[in-house]
């Protein structure tokens, strides 16, 4: 099993998606410091998380894993809705050119599953606007 | 003895309320064990409702089939296909799940174990970074998504059905 390949998978596209935006918006990983705290820079935390790995009734392959995709958009509160919902389109983006992804002979396979939200949350405390999508997702090593 | 058709459909609808039950037991004692532990409130508070039929009882982790509500097994009820509605009762159930923000200060220490210290970069409860700092998380970030998504629903489903059959034959 390579949880590196299935994670760098949906991380991968999602860093590019991101830093190709004009300001490039920057992502942050699991176990990677986010911007300091109480701070209105905008930023995007992806959380990949595994769940069962090699379920036999999934496929023939015994390489495969499935868990979720978290993704949370942190923009300045205050502002309206509208900057955090083109960045969660970006994020929805790279989720549907995965699944239209054609199946290759190496490398991982991945599918993500309905995308649920976005939801969005604001509190007293927080200087951020959070829009959250999640996802599961079926990944196999080729 | 040979059962009229009438009662072996009943013991069947029976049966399958039961394991309706079960499952729902299981699901709670998952969500129990896979979420955060800090006071034990939010793990002892998992309840499941039967919408139109009544209101789960308010047990406590571990949780039993006698958490959730008994389910009608007449044909007619069967019919109107009664569901189970797990839910958590805190009123920060959505912040403990990592699906809203919340603010975090910690009260006494906690009953479970520990799994991230560090610093909490945002109002997320399992946002925390480890390194320097005082946030402690008893529960990876986004384990109640994972736990649906990444196959542990399923895995409690046919635990509860499997107890159910072995229970009743």
């Amino acid at each position: 099993m390579n949880y590196q390949a299935i994670r760098a998978a949906v991380e991968g596209p999602l860093l590019t998606a991101f830093n190709n935006l004009s300001p490039a918006v920057p992502v942050y990983f699991d176990n990677i410091t986010a911007v300091p705290p109480n701070t209105t820079t905008e930023y995007v935390r992806v959380n990949v998380t595994f769940g069962i790995t090699n379920e036999p009734t999934l496929t023939s392959s015994v390489d495969n894993a499935r868990g979720a995709v978290v993704i949370r958009i942190f923009t300045e509160k205050g502002r309206g809705p509208a900057r955090n919902q083109t960045l969660l389109t970006t994020a929805v983006n790279v989720l549907e050119t995965l699944n239209n992804t054609a199946k290759t002979s190496t490398g991982v396979f991945f599918r993500v599953g309905e995308i649920n939200g976005p939801t969005f949350s604001a509190t007293e405390q927080s200087p951020h606007f959070v829009g959250r999508i999640d996802t599961g997702y079926v990944a196999t090593v080729l | 003895m040979a059962k009229s058709l009438g009662q072996l459909n009943r013991d069947n609808r029976r049966k399958v309320q039961s394991a309706v039950r079960h499952v729902a037991a299981e699901i709670m004692n998952d969500l129990a064990k896979a979420g955060p532990v800090w006071s034990g409130r939010f793990a002892n508070s998992w309840v499941a409702d039967a919408p139109g039929v009544g209101k789960g009882p308010n047990g406590t982790y571990p949780y039993t089939i006698r958490d959730t509500p008994k389910l009608p097994d007449t044909i007619s009820a069967v019919k109107r296909s009664p569901k189970l509605v797990i839910q958590n009762t805190t009123d920060y159930a959505l912040q403990a799940m990592d699906i809203e923000e919340g603010y975090f200060r910690p009260v006494g220490e906690p009953k479970g174990p520990v799994v991230l210290e560090g610093s909490r970069s945002s109002g997320i409860r399992g946002d925390v970074t480890p390194g320097e700092g005082k946030a402690r998380s008893t529960a990876p970030l986004d384990w109640f998504n994972n736990y649906v998504s990444g196959g542990g629903m399923e895995k409690s489903l046919g635990k509860g059905i499997q107890i159910a059959f072995a229970r009743r034959n």
